[in-house]
């Protein structure tokens, strides 16, 4: 009846693949994907080919210039300590990229579904929890995460998690508002009329009207989160020794600026291509999934 | 009135429903909408979208309910449905207390209730195919049928609808208006219902799309048993579909009546000002016609006029129709007027 051609072709007339055609059209977002896709491989691929690690200690190269001879593979040289800084910065682009993967995942989780919750059912339910969404506003958050940081110890995990549920308060709101306007959506009271629960309309019909936001939102978020850590590191309460990220490596950077600008300058050109390219690929998603762009 | 009673069934009193039929298949009483209308910062009052509505729908039968915007007809269907929550009064349909029930399982018994609704394209989900969408009743409603059960009963479904079975697997966004609405349609159908529930279905329509919407409507009902409450504002299909006809004004029923009868003798003066506003079919007769045969705009509903709250637009209002509500009387010939001084003419 439905060939596999036939298939294909409706497929291809979904929203998601319809959006994808879009995303596909900008270049600047294409191409920023592509350098974010090659840097990551990088960071998982390149440590283990390398002929060192990255807390392998070179007495004689302390704050050492970048160098490319036979005796070694130093592009980007060495830190205070005598540590390549090329293997450094790719552990770090590789613990700044995590972070940024799991807090985000954990702030799009816990908000979608606190946001979809008190937009939905509204009233006194949603009164009260964007309340509590007001007041979490109004912490410091940093404060917050300093407090984790003591009370359970400096676990890497824990600094992901901490920075996602500090990130989720605006997405929450974000889809608070969306979903009380779909809410009034026809096809949501047809589901009604249907007979569905609120748990499934929540799950099928408002959650995946939900996702242009969302998207957009999240890979907004990325940057934030990791200028978050970044600036966590630089405090001294994110990742610890000898492991690093890209906000530790910039951080001891600065201190060496005017005498070794090279231990600033590759972490901070990483970090740099990675917002770059993130916010680029942000706005190329906004375009494509923008509900206003697709009449 | 007909007897409501589910027992034993009073003999000689359903003339106006088939004669098999006990208790009507809907049971509207004194049902009250009011919402909550913020009018300052702090402060709040009801606005009254129905008020006192009384009326039956037999088995198989259609009624139509007429009126100006605003006067409380999609209220009507989403509280006969249960989307909104009554002030006070009662819905029943098949004698039960739909208010009375549990949520879950209110959501079972929705299975018997359906609704078409009056945007065809915005009552669709837009990430969902049109076989998903169409199957979807059926996971609440026949939970025992595997995916593929339902994706066939689907199938039949559009096919039963008029729309090809190519059209399962594309998204709303590629149907237009009309295909859209035959969606819905199928949609609500899929469940079996007794009642269809349908809110200005063809209104969003091109007039030659409408009269194919309104021919399936006459075709699925031939088929079944089916009863339908079909919400218009357009009296020419009203008078199309319906057995009888409920005319509504400000949320208070004005007349209820036979279709053919009250389109040919209106009874209440608003009934009269409502028919006399459409323009008549032949030039011939529309030379003579005067339009603004109904002045001015129905009043805000949140200070409705004492009494009647038709007396401000009506050409025989007396001073005594400030003093009460005229009652929903019920002549001799089983017609439904609220106004006191229909006898004279």
């Amino acid at each position: 009846m439905w060939g596999a051609r036939a298939m294909k072709e409706d497929a291809a007339r979904g929203p998601w693949r319809r959006a994808a055609a879009r995303f596909m059209q900008s270049r600047a977002a294409v191409a920023a994907a592509a350098l974010l896709l090659f840097l990551a491989l990088a960071a998982v691929c390149v440590p283990p080919l390398l002929p060192h690690t990255y807390d392998d200690i070179f007495w004689e190269h302390i704050k050492g210039a970048p160098a490319v001879s036979a005796d070694g593979f130093h592009p980007f040289g060495f830190d205070v300590n005598g540590r390549d800084l090329f293997a450094r910065t790719l552990l770090g682009l590789r613990v700044s990229l995590q972070i940024a993967l799991l807090a985000t995942a954990v702030a799009v989780a816990v908000g979608v579904a606190y946001g979809a919750i008190a937009g939905y059912f509204g009233g006194r339910l949603d009164e009260a929890m964007m309340r509590f969404v007001d007041i979490l506003y109004a912490l410091p958050y940093i404060l917050f995460v300093i407090l984790l940081m003591v009370i359970f110890g400096r676990h890497e995990i824990l600094l992901y998690l901490g920075i996602g549920l500090l990130e989720w308060v605006t997405m929450a709101r974000i889809v608070r508002g969306q979903t009380l306007s779909l809410r009034e959506r026809e096809f949501v009271e047809a589901a009604r009329v249907a007979g569905l629960s609120p748990a499934a309309i929540i799950f099928r019909h408002i959650t995946p009207n939900l996702a242009g936001p969302v998207v957009i939102y999240a890979a907004l978020t990325i940057p934030e989160i990791i200028l978050t850590e970044s600036f966590l590191s630089y405090l001294g309460f994110g990742v610890q020794e000898p492991r690093t990220s890209l906000g530790t490596l910039i951080s001891e950077g600065t201190d060496n600026l005017s005498v070794y600008p090279w231990i600033l300058a590759f972490p901070g050109g990483v970090l740099f291509c990675v917002l770059l390219c993130m916010i680029l690929i942000g706005d190329g998603l906004r375009d494509a999934l923008d509900p206003r762009r697709r009449a | 009135m007909r007897a409501l009673g589910g027992g034993a069934r009073p003999p000689g009193k359903t003339s106006g429903g088939p004669a098999n039929a006990a208790a009507p298949l809907l049971s509207v009483q004194a049902l009250t909408v009011a919402y909550r209308v913020r009018t300052g910062l702090f402060s709040s009052q009801p606005l009254h979208a129905l008020s006192a509505v009384t009326f039956n729908l037999e088995q198989r039968e259609t009624l139509g309910v007429v009126g100006e915007s605003g006067c409380g007809k999609s209220t009507l269907a989403r509280a006969v449905l249960g989307l909104v929550a009554p002030a006070s009064g009662r819905v029943r349909l098949e004698s039960e207390d739909l208010s009375k029930l549990p949520p879950a399982r209110m959501r079972t018994r929705r299975r018997i209730m359906q609704m078409v609704f009056q945007d065809p394209l915005a009552s669709l989900n837009p990430r969902m195919t049109a076989g998903r969408i169409v199957a979807e009743p059926l996971g609440v409603f026949a939970p025992h049928l595997t995916p593929a059960e339902r994706l066939a009963r689907a199938l039949d479904m559009l096919a039963r609808t008029g729309l090809p079975q190519s059209a399962a697997h594309r998204y709303p966004h590629e149907f237009s208006g009309g295909q859209a609405q035959r969606i819905g349609i199928a949609r609500a159908l899929i469940t079996e219902p007794r009642l269809l529930v349908c809110d200005e279905p063809v209104s969003a329509l091109d007039v030659s799309v409408q009269a194919q919407i309104l021919n399936l409507l006459a075709d699925l009902r031939a088929g079944g048993r089916l009863a339908m409450l079909f919400i218009t504002h357009d009296l020419s299909v009203a008078r199309a579909v319906s057995d009888r006809v409920l005319v509504l004004y400000l949320g208070r029923i004005m007349e209820i009546a036979p279709a053919a009868q009250l389109f040919a003798a209106p009874r209440h003066p608003y009934t009269q000002g409502l028919l006399a506003s459409a323009p008549p079919p032949t030039p011939q007769a529309a030379r003579n016609w005067r339009p603004p045969t109904l002045a001015g705009e129905a009043p805000s509903p949140l200070s409705p006029p004492s009494g009647c709250v038709f007396r401000l637009r009506c050409r025989r209002a007396k001073p005594q129709c400030a003093e009460q509500v005229p009652p929903l009387e019920t002549a001799d010939d089983g017609r439904q007027v609220a106004c006191i001084r229909w006898r004279e003419g």
